[in-house]
């Protein structure tokens, strides 16, 4: 198979500078401590690529006047590869704190870094399957693509982004505001019961990645259909929930919290190993080409820089992740003995692998990221492999709290691991649409990839303890016990602390994981690609989150029907992607300045 | 046969979603939904395979319709490349070739996938999405006021699209 040989150099464009990357990694740490203090507090992340390109757009085009569309490509990578390390640490960093355990945080931070360029390198075959041959939406990759080249894209254009951005800012506003809900109790408006979650969220971010996806994204509304409108009156109809849930008002919780979402999980992972099996040619002829990509560079023996990293970075580092994780486990509880850390820290890097197929899938569809879902299963196969489930001993039992810092570290690897893979995939979609060489922003982001883990786990540390070591701003500090404004709650890594009790005392859900797979891997054989992620995603998330982007898909395919494929490439895209930009946005305004009050 | 597989899916998709999220799961149920589902699956696995030389997409309805349309792109592609560097709407035409030719063939590719598995529409598609990515840099290349970079990048995509002319299933031809 032909593939992209050595650019010719000397025609000047300039791609990696100095100043993209060094304003990629300022962006990248200042956000970084940000959003892991907001993270702590609010209980979730916010993606920093389109604000990063904006402020690429105002200083490497507007102040300096040179910059070049892929060199702002490279700023808005760094920075934002470095900033998703927040997400994957607040998620499950503080569960460790919150369940009183000792740990020692530089094995942790290791982890971290491990998982960060495991995200990196996982992606590289997966970019060539999902952004070249399934040519998955990535709806914020492409958002953020219309605002890289909006200076040059046409008045039009422009203008529909604008709009786009201004529409969605000022319902963001409006939210905050108090003027305008969040959700729209439609169901409750049209009488019908709760359990059939008739909400909609009004975000108009939503609605834009729907636009974006259409006729693709679909399946997911179809998945919350299968949820809530029939599942839940099945449920409901034949009293499967129990009398005294029931009673206590608690109908609604049982079926999202036991139903939906262990099976959702379940289906979320049958359907991607399903989808390896189907693409599988698919996915060896794209790392055939990676190799003959390198081939065709040795040939021509020229110097320049190929567009593809080699097939063997992919091999070399799975391996070393591999190696480090095991280290990792070693070091932090050689109690387990040497089979259990071996198999340890090799299924901690075979399920990063599938995570990030997973979360590469779900982002490239949706925009959405099932992060903490995916950390879940992984402290759950962790504590199983350490044999921490079930055994009718507590946490102050040294063995089990011993397993449970093992567990954690390595859902810290996969969680930021996964959190790299959806950043990256955006990323590289956003590179594929600008003609950005892959290969220039993958080694970019392996060149950063050690320092959000760093800035994240150093602030999370810092803000949990006080210098001289007596109590932060945790849980359990005087801030949070008296409800003053600067406790910081850390509600993500609140729920893994409960999941871990619960699977610790033999309560986890593993039949139900066991029947969504099986049913997550019948689905995806039906002749539509990437259905058992979608179904299973739809089913992981709120009800009212998959009615407002289905909205957004159906009105989509409504407009495409009508007006013909071009038409959406002009109208609607800057329009969408004004709407995720706008939103995006807002919401970070708003959640640093709640978050430093 | 188009029916029963539809009904075989989704009957068997919503006896297994329910049976699989009670608690504890009603195992035998549940496999008879699996069961079925998978039957519709393949059944409509199949279906689609022979339905795609008839192709879905506007424009462009069957195989050889999508092989034209990749020739036609790689011909204007090399038109382009020959235009002088100071052709003024250079840029405009790079956008017209990547939405009215391009576009089209690429909303169109389920066609080959269907019909001739998707090691063939890896081979073809791999080499297409790279011509894609070498026109995009060459826009941006231009946006840039770069016409330099942006003929090398129109020269890569031009050669990228012959490759996937040559990578072509030769059963299709």
């Amino acid at each position: 198979m032909v593939e992209a040989g050595p650019v010719p150099s000397g025609t000047g464009y300039r791609e990696i500078s100095a100043r993209a990357i060094a304003l990629g990694i300022i962006q990248g740490i200042a956000m970084t401590a940000a959003f892991t203090y907001a993270g702590l507090k609010l209980g979730f992340g916010v993606g920093g690529s389109s604000v990063a390109a904006i402020l690429g757009l105002v200083i490497l085009r507007g102040m300096l006047r040179d910059g070049t569309i892929v060199e702002n490509n490279i700023n808005q990578t760094v920075a934002s590869g470095i900033n998703t390390a927040s997400s994957g640490v607040v998620f499950t960093v503080p569960a460790l704190l919150l369940l009183g355990l000792d740990f020692n945080p530089w094995m942790l931070v290791i982890a971290a870094v491990a998982g960060s360029f495991m995200g990196i390198v996982v992606i590289i075959p997966l970019r060539k399957q999902m952004v070249e041959l399934d040519r998955l939406r990535f709806p914020t990759g492409t958002a953020v693509a219309t605002l890289l080249k909006a200076t040059a894209s046409g008045r039009e254009k422009a203008i529909l982004l604008g709009v786009g951005t201004l529409l969605s800012a000022a319902v963001v506003v409006g939210m905050e505001l108090g003027v305008v809900p969040e959700e729209w109790d439609v169901g409750s408006l049209l009488g019908l019961p709760p359990y059939l979650g008739v909400a909609l969220y009004l975000s108009l971010m939503n609605l834009g990645a729907g636009l974006l996806s259409g006729k693709g994204g679909m399946p997911f509304f179809l998945g919350g259909v299968l949820a809530w409108w029939f599942l839940a009156p099945v449920a409901v109809n034949l009293a499967w929930i129990p009398a005294e849930t029931v009673a206590a008002g608690g109908t609604v919780d049982f079926l999202y919290g036991s139903m939906f979402r262990p099976l959702g999980i379940g289906i979320l992972i049958g359907g991607a190993l399903m989808g390896v099996v189907l693409a599988f040619p698919a996915i060896k002829a794209a790392i055939q080409s990676l190799a003959s990509a390198v081939k065709l560079q040795q040939a021509d023996g020229s110097s320049g820089p190929a567009d593809e990293l080699s097939a063997r970075v992919l091999y070399v580092g799975v391996a070393l992740s591999a190696v480090v994780l095991t280290g990792v486990v070693f070091a932090l509880d050689p109690s387990l003995g040497l089979p259990r850390i071996l198999i340890a820290g090799i299924a901690g890097t075979v399920w990063i692998a599938v995570a990030g197929l997973i979360v590469a899938q779900a982002t490239g569809m949706t925009d959405i990221s099932p992060l903490s879902g995916l950390a879940l299963i992984a402290v759950t196969l962790l504590l199983g492999i350490t044999g921490a489930i079930g055994t009718g001993k507590g946490l102050d039992d040294a063995a089990v709290s011993g397993a449970v810092v093992v567990a954690v570290a390595v859902g810290v690897a996969v969680c930021v691991a996964t959190s790299q893979c959806a950043d990256m995939m955006q990323d590289l979609k956003t590179g594929h649409l600008v003609g950005a060489r892959p290969a220039a922003q993958q080694v970019v982001q392996f060149g950063v990839a050690w320092i959000g883990p760093l800035v994240a786990i150093g602030t999370m540390m810092l803000l949990w303890n006080t210098p001289d070591g007596s109590p932060g701003f945790g849980p359990q500090s005087a801030a949070c016990l008296q409800g003053a404004g600067d406790c910081l709650s850390a509600p993500q890594a609140g729920a893994l602390e409960g999941m871990i009790r619960g699977v610790v005392d033999g309560n986890a859900p593993v039949d139900k994981y066991l029947a969504g797979g099986i049913l997550g891997g019948a689905v995806t054989l039906f002749p539509v690609g990437g259905l058992g992620v979608l179904l299973g995603l739809a089913m992981y998330l709120p009800f009212s989150i998959t009615l407002g982007y289905g909205i957004g898909c159906m009105m989509s395919m409504g407009l495409q029907r009508a007006k013909g494929a071009r038409w959406m490439e002009d109208k609607v895209v800057p329009l969408a992607a004004g709407l995720i930009v706008g939103e995006a946005l807002t919401a970070l305004v708003f959640s640093i300045a709640k978050a430093f009050g | 046969m188009n029916t029963l597989a539809w009904i075989l899916f989704v009957a068997g998709t919503l006896v297994a979603t329910a049976t699989g999220a009670h608690s504890p799961p009603m195992w035998a149920p549940f496999g008879l939904g699996i069961a079925l589902a998978v039957a519709g699956a393949m059944l409509l696995r199949r279906q689609s395979a022979k339905q795609a030389a008839g192709g879905d997409a506007d424009g462009i309805h069957d195989l050889s319709g999508l092989r034209e349309a990749l020739h036609e792109v790689t011909a204007n592609t090399a038109a382009l490349e020959a235009l002088p560097d100071q052709t003024h709407d250079l840029l405009e035409r790079v956008e017209a070739l990547q939405l009215e030719h391009l576009l089209p063939m690429l909303e169109a590719r389920s066609i080959l996938a269907s019909s001739h598995g998707v090691k063939s529409y890896a081979r073809v598609f791999t080499p297409i999405a790279s011509g894609e990515r070498c026109l995009n840099r060459a826009w941006s290349a231009l946006a840039d006021q770069n016409p330099a970079e942006a003929r090398v990048q129109l020269g890569r995509a031009r050669g990228h699209f012959e490759a996937a002319e040559q990578g072509w299933p030769a059963s299709s031809t």
